[in-house]
């Protein structure tokens, strides 16, 4: 086939014989360099179409360049220290102290003292993302005070954890986390990290140790579109102020739940965020409006060659404050009508995607993307968050996703919508939980009747039976709809969305048989 | 050495290129071959590019010729692709599998940037069957081979399949 190319000189562009040539034939090189030009979904396709392509591009060196495209070298070598410092005691160096200005100097001395692993995160929380990202997976009390590191750890590992702990340096991981040596562990990572505004080095030896397998697990693992409330540096996370629960109305599995705190501070960081206009939502569930008035949601965008932990001090952030409920419930997928009729803790039952106002706009190259719930003013409490996401609004299938786009209307569920990690199907998307849903929206059912306080209790009695007999699901909507004419909004007006929204919910608290354990990775 | 030196190229079947030196420059190949012999006033030969497809590629050389990030400012794989680079590449597609070539041969990396970005423009949104027949791709693998790759590779051809 090589002469193909021999055959075509000296006669010019001729097509006819031109258009029998085969892309496989071209050098390895080349290959390699139309697969980095690939977005991950194409790329996987692409390795799918022949053996030679296969064995050209599924190698280690071209997932190391993609690696280190999309994300940075500097991640890819933070993740490799934790095991190389274990190897390497000449790299210990002593503790530097936080300087973060996100978080508070440890005022508190009873928490500082309640955990050691407290002071830990908090000193992690100006160390390298991906050790962030695990921190808020193991509680950090028990982990602390159990002797055995892998009985502290390994029961909390949720299957999610499992995949995040690479095959090549789990054991490191979880030892260090396990047996009290996290301090060493972040102390040393926090050492070597530079100054602000300081490029780093980079050692090209230590990065080319990952290998291919790991890489890709990262891969796939940073790419996500959406991060779990567990991969986010909550300050004080892990003690009396905010604590990560299991509950299956997380999409995940597990929860951030904020007890009470003072000093409100969730950080989400992607990385690797490909081109393109972005909505930012959370999905969140508020109790009171303490934890969003006058909260401070942001979004930020950074070069990839950025420090992520300085990216959150840059002044040009896409921020949303509410002042008021009213300007907050415009923002979710709930219908806002009526925001003056009912107290804060009705408004919301369950979960709600609060999507902030504006776009983020990533041009050129990848970029990261800083988020940030920011309120340092009152106590406040009665917050859960399950996971923020960022939806692609040049993607035709995302951008329906977005509120902007089919607000309170048309648009799917909020709780129910698969989750694309631009092709990596990191998570699965298995969240929809059964026939419910369906019944409701074909028998035009008001969920939300339900839930009017009046009929709690018959409601709830109904309940039982409505996934098993459709007819007493027609029964009980027939005979609760009238009850709701108190809440306007609803009695026929109410969106598919936030009926399926209810929908959903209802699964999960009249039947949590219909949310499979199957909702949480592998 | 002054930029307005000429550089004489012989194509595969003969046919003779006269080209501004710091045209040539933007050839890593042709670069160090002309720093390290100097400029014996001989016709350097490139028998692996044929004479349209040089010509081709002298065109893109030309016109990127004052571009000061020629060699910077395509690292980033994700930019956007310039319209005169996009109506430059709107060739059929053994012109651009020769273009790469050239390219690679050459050393130019811009060039090399750019078509290897059409190449994943063309192949964006395809299905692994799709891609093989835009390309021309046999697929080799067998059946148990082609099942392990797509549980492999898979993932994200869910919503295509």
């Amino acid at each position: 086939m090589a002469n193909i190319f021999k055959d075509t000189k000296g006669k010019g562009i001729k097509e006819t014989k031109d258009t029998k040539k085969s892309l496989g034939d071209l050098p390895a090189e080349v290959l390699i360099h139309i697969g980095l030009a690939l977005p991950c979904r194409e790329f996987g396709r692409f390795l799918q179409t022949s053996r030679t392509i296969h064995s050209c591009l599924d190698s280690h060196y071209v997932w190391h360049r993609r690696f280190t495209t999309r994300f940075g070298q500097a991640i890819l070598e933070d993740k490799l220290n934790p095991s190389l410092t274990n190897n390497d005691p000449s790299r210990m160096s002593p503790p530097l102290t936080s300087s973060s200005p996100r978080f508070p100097s440890p005022n508190s001395q009873t928490f500082h003292s309640s955990s050691n692993n407290n002071s830990n995160n908090n000193s992690a929380s100006t160390s390298p993302i991906l050790q962030q990202q695990f921190d808020n997976h193991l509680d950090p009390v028990s982990a602390v005070s159990s002797p055995l590191p892998s009985a502290a750890s390994s029961p909390r590992l949720t299957p999610s954890v499992a995949l995040h702990t690479l095959p090549s340096d789990s054991s490191s991981d979880d030892g260090s986390d396990g047996d009290g040596n996290g301090g060493e562990r972040s102390s040393s990572s926090c050492a070597k990290r530079p100054p602000k505004g300081k490029v780093r080095r980079i050692d090209l030896r230590r990065t080319n140790m990952a290998s291919k397998e790991m890489l890709i697990d990262m891969y796939k693992q940073l790419s996500r579109m959406t991060l779990p409330a567990e991969d986010m540096m909550i300050a004080h996370m892990g003690n009396q102020f905010w604590r990560m629960i299991t509950s299956s109305e997380s999409k995940y599995g597990k929860l951030a739940e904020l007890a009470s705190v003072w000093w409100m501070d969730v950080v989400a960081v992607f990385v690797g965020v490909p081109p393109g206009r972005y909505k930012v939502q959370w999905r969140v569930k508020v109790t009171s409006d303490a934890p969003v008035v006058n909260t401070e949601f942001r979004a930020v965008l950074f070069d990839k060659h950025e420090d992520p932990n300085t990216a959150g001090e840059k002044p040009n952030a896409l921020t949303f404050r509410p002042t008021s409920k009213q300007e907050f419930v415009q923002q979710t997928d709930s219908p806002g009508s009526r925001v003056h009729k009912k107290p804060f803790r009705n408004l919301f039952k369950g979960f709600t995607i609060l999507e902030l106002p504006g776009e983020l706009l990533v041009e050129g190259d990848y970029h990261g993307v800083f988020l940030q719930i920011r309120n340092h003013d009152d106590w406040k409490s009665g917050l859960y968050i399950d996971y923020v996401r960022l939806v692609n609004l040049d993607d035709p299938e995302q951008s329906q996703e977005s509120l902007a786009n089919g607000l309170h209307g048309q648009r799917v569920a909020a709780g129910n919508e698969p989750v694309d990690d631009e092709g990596e199907e990191y998570y699965p998307t298995s969240s929809s939980s059964g026939p419910l849903p369906w019944f409701q929206q074909t028998l035009g059912i008001n969920p939300h009747a339900r839930v009017d306080p009046r009929d709690r209790f018959r409601s709830r009695a109904a309940r039982q039976f409505r996934p098993v007999n459709p007819s007493a699901l027609l029964d009980v909507g027939a005979r609760t709809v009238p009850n709701s004419t108190s809440a306007p909004a609803n009695a026929g007006g109410e969106s598919p969305s936030t009926a399926r929204n209810r929908g959903d919910q209802l699964d999960e608290n009249g039947q949590p048989m219909e949310r499979p354990d199957s909702c949480l990775p592998l | 050495m002054s930029a307005h030196s000429q550089i004489l190229l012989t194509s595969s079947e003969g046919t003779e290129f006269i080209i501004d030196r710091d045209i040539a420059d933007k050839s890593m190949l042709l670069k160090c071959m002309l720093e390290d012999i100097g400029e014996i006033g001989q016709a350097v030969p490139l028998p692996n590019v044929s004479g349209p497809i040089l010509t081709k590629v002298i065109e893109y050389c030309t016109h990127h010729r004052d571009d000061p990030n020629f060699l910077s400012a395509n690292d980033d794989v994700a930019a956007e692709i310039d319209e005169w680079d996009l109506e430059y590449c709107k060739v059929d597609q053994g012109t651009l599998y020769e273009l790469i070539l050239a390219a690679n041969y050459l050393d130019i990396k811009p060039l090399m940037d750019l078509t290897c970005k059409t190449v994943a423009n063309m192949i964006k949104a395809k299905s692994p069957e799709e891609i093989r027949k835009t390309f021309n791709i046999t697929n080799d693998f067998t059946p148990e081979e082609e099942d392990q790759v797509r549980r492999e590779n898979g993932k994200g051809s869910r919503r295509l399949s």
